[in-house]
């Protein structure tokens, strides 16, 4: 039996590398031990999702256009199904980091298409990711790379690029961004079938040599007839690079840091973490994988429990698999994907190519009320197979209870999740104006979902 | 245009019918089309649960003909996950539903009479009802998919028989589709996770197998249909292509879809958009707008005609086939 601290682990590591996990995985996760559950997040040997099964039965989400909302649907389905949760996280972490918008790109089949290669490359290279998204089509018209000309160059992709994608502000100069944006000219996509009238088709990524800037360019201190490719492996050269993307995975996966616009200025709240794991990223020529693989084995890992806000993503993700209440194909998809909308995140349509504010950000007197909701309407629904198990875990040990442990193992089960003395003595005080607690039946299942709701709307819930 | 040609027949295209538009004259992810008396062309929009609900109003069935005529629609808002369409020897249009776990009906000036189907999985239930297909008999056979087999109803839906399981060997199904009826009275069931399609008895006995994963030959197939030769025609869905078979099996040829032109209703849009007409001025190449993608539904009329639901796509592609033909010596 595993001890409630190594449940506690493990329940910590299963929110911030997946979407959370039952208790029964949970406790099989702790029999085989940490490490092993890591190389296994790692190195996923479960089945892809079945994406055929998802457009056969709601075929509006292989091709969405203007309206994000079916692609919403098709991801929400893939993260909430999948049986490699990290693939799907480090999806999530990548879409945060390379934040891409329908509102403006206006054909979400194509932003789908940017987050199947994150799917495919999340844990993979760093370098073929920035390539792969130099001639995204998703990318290239999101920041105008199609509007780079010979010229009359556009800087918005060369300037995302080094400010937000690889290095940050501070760690480049006004000349860099023109220098840069010049070597990405001729990048471009062809000429694409009109949407009307039989809906959208794709563009395809072009390279014409006609409209690229063949001249000399000096580029962070380097000079030569550079195209982007080039401009990617000088990017990669400076210890600048590293440091932001470790501090990007610090920050999603370990514990919330100020926003990006404000790292030139605020250091890390873990700088040896940091410095750590952009050594390893250098180490390993910017694979992924390993520096997952230290920093999930590590102390400052392990010692952040409940240093993060849950993300909208991570509550309606987590709230969905934990209760059980979509597990394939299902009329209630396409309203599902906007619930993270809802909540405060609209994926494949962040406000603005920064991606989300995160942290205390997420919560807001709208979304709060909203988050709370979703989840308590969920964990209070008896009928969802894993409510059931859950009441199942709280009841089934003795034959009688008192209030405080009922609430104990709400608590425990909901998480584990460690409450204030205050917000305890409040879930204490409502289980016991209930009366005696009836071990089994309709009520304890009642009164123990009742409390779930309630423990849904605490503020240490909102942490994991 | 002439796409194809093999020994002894060929298929020409004809043209395309409907756009892909959320009402009107058009069409939401069509996935089955079915005969109506007086050249009537039934076609049902699966339609997305999006921004209408469950049961949104894009789920419908149109009446159309193949002179790209509109009769109107019908049935919106009945439906939750409408599959599969069939008529009866009366004229009568069948519609099945596999969220509903229904099978609905309807009289030519599309009022619904009548309903029928019961959830589970004992004899005469239904879990995710998809094919049907009437025999000469007017009797309804129904692919009940999440169950993995056939059942056979009167129309009334009274149950009759059954056959199949779940599975992968002979005999079973994994998520079967689409169901049709030939001359004879055999069965032919598309197999969809089996990738394959297969023959049966009116009984149910398995009598032969078409097409298999192996080199691609079929991947994932929705429906399947066969002309007044015997020749077989397989929405080859997850290859966007229709798959053609000789009676016996072998791979004759296969169809990935002409409509470069615009359609009547695809070209009323477009010559209201000047935007849109340039637009198509910048596209070197529109042999992609032609393109199969997703092919759900066929029928056959009594011409041979091939009618395919071309589903992302939002219109139908029909095609002609032309007997007896004798292709001209190669180096002509």
């Amino acid at each position: 039996m595993a001890s409630r601290e190594d449940i506690a682990l493990m329940s910590h590591l299963m929110r911030r590398a997946g979407f959370g996990a039952s208790r029964d995985e949970i406790e099989q996760m702790c029999e085989q031990g940490y490490e092993v559950t890591v190389e296994q997040l790692l190195n996923p040997t479960g089945p892809p999702v079945d994406e055929y099964d998802l457009y056969r039965h709601h075929p509006i989400t292989e091709v969405p256009g203007g309206a994000a909302a079916p692609g919403q649907a098709a991801w929400l389905y893939f993260m909430a199904t999948t049986q490699r949760p990290l693939e799907e996280k480090m999806t999530l972490f990548w879409h945060h980091v390379f934040a891409t918008g329908n509102a403006k790109v206006d054909n979400c089949f194509h932003i789908m298409d940017q987050i199947a290669m994150f799917r495919s490359q999340g844990m993979g290279s760093y370098r073929d990711l920035l390539k792969g998204l130099a001639a995204d089509p998703a990318m290239i018209y999101w920041l105008d790379n199609n509007e780079n000309h010979k010229h009359a160059p556009n800087e918005n992709w060369g300037r995302e690029l080094l400010e937000l994608f690889s290095l940050g502000v501070g760690n480049y100069t006004e000349k860099d961004v023109f220098e840069c944006s010049r070597a990405f000219t001729g990048w471009t996509l062809d000429a694409k079938m009109p949407r009307y009238p039989y809906g959208r088709f794709p563009w395809k990524f072009v390279f014409r040599p006609e409209d690229h800037d063949y001249s000399e360019k000096t580029f962070l201190g380097q000079t030569g007839n550079f195209n982007g490719e080039d401009i990617i492996e000088i990017v990669l050269q400076q210890e600048a690079c590293s440091k932001f993307i470790a501090r990007h995975l610090y920050n999603f996966f370990v514990a919330d840091e100020p926003q990006v616009p404000a790292w030139n200025i605020e250091e890390p709240r873990n700088p040896e973490a940091v410095e750590m794991m952009a050594k390893i990223l250098v180490e390993n020529d910017y694979e992924i994988k390993p520096v997952l693989r230290a920093m999930f084995n590590s102390d400052f890992f392990k010692e952040a429990l409940n240093q993060k806000v849950k993300s909208p993503v991570e509550v309606v993700i987590g709230t969905l698999r934990g209760t059980g209440d979509l597990t394939g194909s299902d009329p209630k998809l396409e309203a599902l994907g906007k619930e993270p909308g809802y909540l405060g995140q609209d994926i494949l349509d962040p406000p603005s190519v920064e991606g989300w504010h995160t942290g205390r950000e997420w919560i807001n007197s709208g979304s709060l009320v909203k988050r709370v909701n979703f989840v308590s309407d969920r964990v209070s629904d008896t009928s969802l197979p894993g409510v059931q198990r859950m009441v199942e875990h709280v009841g089934n040990n003795g034959a009688t209870m008192s209030a405080e442990e009922l609430v104990d193992r709400c608590l425990d089960i909901m998480g584990p999740v460690e409450v204030s003395d205050l917000t305890k003595h409040e879930l204490v005080s409502n289980v016991e104006s209930g009366g005696k607690i009836e071990l089994g039946g309709e009520s304890f299942s009642q009164r123990t979902s009742e409390t779930f709701a309630l423990i849904a709307a605490t503020r240490e819930f909102q942490f994991g | 245009m002439l796409t194809t040609t093999v020994a002894g027949r060929t298929w020409n295209f004809k043209k395309a019918v409907g756009r892909n538009a959320a009402a009107g004259n058009g069409f939401t992810q069509p996935y089955d089309v079915a005969l109506g008396p007086e050249g009537v062309i039934y076609v049902l929009s699966r339609g997305a649960e999006g921004a209408g609900g469950v049961v949104a109003p894009n789920k419908r069935i149109g009446k159309v003909t193949m002179d790209d005529q509109f009769l109107g629609d019908f049935g919106h808002s009945e439906f939750t996950w409408p599959v599969a369409l069939a008529v009866d020897s009366e004229g009568n249009l069948f519609c099945s539903d596999e969220h509903l776990n229904i099978i609905a009906s309807y009289n030519e000036d599309g009022e619904r009479i009548g309903e029928w189907g019961e959830v589970g999985s004992d004899e005469g239930q239904l879990n995710g009802p998809n094919g049907i297909a009437f025999d000469a008999d007017d009797n309804l056979y129904v692919v009940d998919s999440g169950n993995g087999r056939v059942q056979k109803f009167t129309k009334d839906g009274s149950f009759l028989a059954t056959f199949g399981s779940a599975g992968s060997d002979e005999g079973q199904f994994d998520k079967p589709w689409g169901i049709t009826v030939d001359s004879s009275g055999d069965l032919f069931v598309a197999d969809w996770g089996n990738d394959r399609v297969q023959k049966f008895s009116a009984g149910g006995t398995h009598l032969m197998t078409f097409g298999s994963a192996a080199g691609g030959e079929l991947n994932h197939p929705s429906s399947v249909a066969v002309d007044s030769e015997g020749d077989v025609y397989v929405a080859d869905w997850g290859n966007k292509r229709i798959q053609i078979y000789e009676p016996d099996g072998n791979v004759i040829t296969s169809l990935h879809g002409d409509a470069v032109e615009f359609s009547a209703w695809a070209a009323e849009v477009i010559n209201a958009n000047p935007d849109a007409q340039k637009a198509y001025r910048r596209v070197q190449d529109r042999t992609q707008i032609g393109l199969l993608d997703r092919p759900v539904g066929i029928a056959i009329d009594a011409d041979d005609n091939l009618i395919i639901t071309d589903s992302t796509r939002g219109r139908l592609q029909v095609y002609t086939k032309e007997k007896d033909y004798m292709d001209p010596q190669f180096n002509l």
